[in-house]
């Protein structure tokens, strides 16, 4: 089969006109005083002009393809997803970003590492335009999990701090006494992929084999692409969720096992 | 049974927040088999002093010994597996069942559950409740669980706070002959109820 390399380019006069559809759902949100509008037109702003940056950018390192280049911006990206989960959590970046840091780390190089080098099997492990786009898909899509799950773990072991002080004056070792707190965390957090990975291909078809078919590869292809990405994504999730748990709990904690009050931001 | 055995002592305690003074130069000692009770006006006073012998809060100076052993991070574990803690409002989200089981399962614990339809059936609860939520009990029988659980627990010192504060006349009088008639038990706790501080040998007073 005769596929087209490239995709049709979408004119940047077509792009910015586009914008302007955004008056309906403004319009929608303005009828039910929903105060949503300054909110949206600032998130509509900043994904066009951070994407247009991002894409200038990926322009030049696709072309230099320097593994150190490609590496740092890896980086760059697991440090944004770290501030931001500590961020949304309302924890302290103090005690949280350090060990989120390390966990969305470790996974992401522990995952990209066995598909790049071993399923892909790709003979420059660095290459620009499988690392960065695949390690941008794991973040952002395990950074939801890893907010629900912290925010559940502390945030409710503070509500519930009476139940949890009752657990170990009842003889439960700290491990004991935490793990519902972890296992709810998990479930709260994992659940809905759960759910949406059940209904994969029916209800939606996921954006990478899409992105993948419009960009002219076959649907095959796409979706083995597609399936390794879901696996990946949730192996490399589940992991940094367990790893960011695991190392805060040893700053979040005194040595009483009582849950410090200060790793929560004042509101 | 010695009853000159040494189980707690608290001496020089202080506690203040901010401005607030919760306790000053406080000290007293419970012996084996001693039912004491600390009495003051309302507030997180004495709640507070209890979930410091406990490690769940810290005093400002002073110590607190159980058995010789003085509170600190190394012996928060001896305290804690040693003691039974019955919190005052103590909400629980969770079947009454899994209280019982929890306790049962935890890997520093041994404890039985033979007892367990016994003290149901003497603390006036069918067996029905163990199917119920915590949060969905009565006052009254959340005390009757917390105390029923402090029992099997069979610990040296019972650290009850307000413990009959919400249970109708006819169980309280129940629950206190039950506590006070048992010489083996040691409780610390805290009450405004006359029944129950008439019975203690001990009454400090914040």
């Amino acid at each position: 089969m005769n596929h087209m390399d490239t995709t049709i380019d979408i004119g940047w006069f077509e792009l910015i006109v586009s914008h302007l559809l955004l008056i309906i759902p403004l319009l929608i949100f303005w009828y039910y005083k929903t105060k949503l509008l300054k909110d949206t037109i600032i998130a509509m702003l900043r994904m066009s002009v951070q994407l247009i940056l991002v894409g200038f950018y990926l322009e030049y390192v696709f072309r230099w393809n320097n593994a150190y280049i490609n590496l740092l911006w890896v980086l760059i990206m697991v440090i944004v997803s770290a501030v931001t989960i500590t961020q949304k959590t309302g924890l302290k970046l103090r005690f949280f970003l350090v060990p989120n840091f390390v966990a969305i780390f470790v996974s992401l190089f522990v995952i990209d590492f066995l598909f790049l080098g071993y399923i892909v099997k790709l003979d420059y492990a660095f290459d620009a335009r499988y690392i960065i786009p695949i390690s941008g898909m794991i973040l952002g899509n395990s950074m939801q999990n890893n907010i629900i799950s912290l925010n559940y773990m502390y945030n409710d072991l503070n509500k519930n701090e009476i139940q949890y002080q009752y657990a170990l004056a009842c003889g439960a070792s700290f491990k004991e006494a935490i793990t519902p707190y972890i296992s709810e965390g998990l479930r709260k957090s994992f659940n809905p992929t759960i759910a949406k990975t059940a209904v994969m291909g029916i209800i939606s078809l996921p954006g990478t084999m899409t992105g993948q078919i419009i960009g002219g590869s076959s649907p095959t292809t796409a979706i083995k692409y597609q399936i390794m990405l879901v696996l990946m994504i949730f192996v490399s999730s589940v992991l940094s969720v367990f790893l960011s748990i695991v190392i805060a709990n040893r700053f979040a904690f005194d040595k009483y096992f009582n849950l410090r009050k200060e790793i929560f931001v004042k509101k | 049974m010695n009853n000159d055995e040494l189980l707690l002592s608290v001496e020089n305690l202080s506690k203040r927040f901010e401005d607030k003074i919760i306790t000053q130069q406080l000290s007293f000692s419970v012996f084996k088999g001693e039912k004491v009770a600390l009495k003051g006006t309302s507030g997180q006073g004495k709640s507070t002093i209890l979930n410091i012998i406990l490690g769940f809060g810290f005093q400002d100076s002073g110590t607190v010994s159980f058995k010789n052993r003085t509170l600190s991070p190394e012996n928060i574990n001896f305290f804690r597996t040693n003691i039974a803690w019955l919190p005052q409002s103590l909400s629980l989200d969770t079947k009454v069942e899994n209280v019982f089981t929890n306790v049962k399962n935890y890997k520093n614990n041994r404890v039985s559950l033979d007892k367990l339809d016994e003290l149901l059936l003497f603390f006036n609860l069918s067996k029905d409740i163990l199917k119920q939520n915590f949060q969905k009990l009565s006052g009254g029988e959340r005390q009757r669980i917390g105390i029923i659980n402090a029992m099997l627990l069979n610990r040296e010192l019972m650290i009850l706070d307000e413990p009959v504060s919400a249970m109708d006349a006819g169980i309280k009088t129940k629950t206190i002959d039950f506590l006070f008639n048992n010489p083996e038990l040691t409780i610390l706790s805290t009450s405004h109820d006359e029944e129950w501080l008439s019975r203690c040998h001990k009454i400090i007073e914040i």
